[in-house]
């Protein structure tokens, strides 16, 4: 009688168990407190080193007719772009189009010609989201700063044509 | 006693099935709208490389134009980059001194209308609006190389392009 007793209580509190796991469960989610995606999880990892160089996943959906198929470099240009005032690291999404066939090395030249970032090479389908910058910037608008893109061959490391993106440099 | 305990043990846990959350059934619902307009951006593609042996002219194309109204895309030569003289490039060899002279013109892709030279309009060579992959101004620029009395060898010379949004166009 005591062994069934004891037998059956246990049953009772592994079911209750099992329910309110389930039901703590359901209720977290339906108040959108979902765990964080894998995507998030490297952004935040990310975020802890200098220069993030994370597959490029936009780039990777791009359409057809802006492929490079031909051998034409596809070069990603913006207006503008915003710093933050009295720090190194920024927040960028500087990308290499996986259609691309080439390297590209990134820099930042202001309107004075003093360059502020150089890029390693970034291979086809990557994308830089943090950069660290050489020199600390006020806060102000710098119009007609430059990305400039060098372009080299992945086999024999040649440079290629190249290009330079002007935009508004703001920092605040 | 056995009894007892059981019967309280039991007691127990069936309260503790009474312990789940309870919401409230006629809750409201609020929303705060999070908006974050993108800046204009833009893909321009450029020609890796050109052979003047198996064609005659650099076409620049675009993708993903999204600019705001009255906003184009203008993609011009470095000049500092280029030896320009006139409507001529030079396309060099082994040295400075080995060069051979290439006529260079611009042209509407469209209907193939062409400028001597590269000078006018600032060095443009191409002008893209929104949603367009073809531009609307130039777009094709014709190389013609004059290789009468010049040493064999392959000859080059590499373009810059300058991409910006303007609204001045």
């Amino acid at each position: 009688m005591r062994t069934t007793v004891i037998i059956s209580t246990a049953i009772l509190i592994f079911v209750e168990i099992a329910v309110a796991s389930v039901i703590i469960i359901s209720s977290a989610r339906s108040n959108g407190r979902e765990v964080a995606q894998p995507q998030e999880a490297l952004a935040a990892v990310a975020d802890s080193i200098g220069q993030a160089i994370l597959p490029d996943k936009s780039n990777a959906e791009a359409k057809p007719e802006s492929s490079g198929e031909d051998g034409g470099i596809i070069i990603p240009g913006f207006a503008s772009l915003t710093f933050r005032a009295n720090t190194l690291q920024q927040r960028v999404k500087f990308s290499n189009p996986a259609q691309n066939k080439c390297y590209f090395v990134l820099k930042i030249i202001l309107p004075d010609g003093k360059e502020i970032y150089r890029s390693n090479k970034i291979a086809p389908n990557e994308a830089i989201e943090q950069i660290q910058l050489n020199t600390i910037l006020p806060t102000g608008t710098h119009e007609d700063t430059i990305l400039q893109y060098s372009c080299y061959d992945m086999d024999t490391l040649d440079i290629m044509s190249g290009a330079s993106v002007k935009f508004t440099l703001e920092v605040r | 006693m056995e009894r007892f305990l059981g019967a309280i043990l039991a007691i127990m846990s069936l309260f503790g099935c009474f312990c789940n959350p309870v919401y409230a059934a006629n809750e409201t619902e609020a929303y705060t709208t999070v908006t974050y307009t993108v800046d204009q951006s833009y893909n321009v593609i450029i020609p890796s490389s050109l052979s003047l042996n198996t064609s005659t002219g650099i076409e620049i194309t675009a993708s993903d134009v999204m600019l705001r109204d009255g906003y184009r895309v203008l993609v011009t030569l470095d000049k500092s980059q280029l030896s320009y003289d006139g409507d001529r490039i030079k396309l060099f060899g082994k040295s400075e001194l080995d060069y051979i002279i290439c006529d260079i013109e611009k042209a509407n892709i469209n209907n193939k209308t062409s400028t001597f030279g590269i000078a006018e309009d600032s060095f443009l060579v191409a002008l893209f609006e929104s949603g367009n992959t073809q531009p609307v101004k130039y777009g094709y620029i014709k190389l013609r190389p004059y290789a009468d009395n010049a040493s064999t060898g392959t000859y080059s010379t590499s373009f810059h392009y300058v991409i910006s949004v303007s609204n001045i166009w």
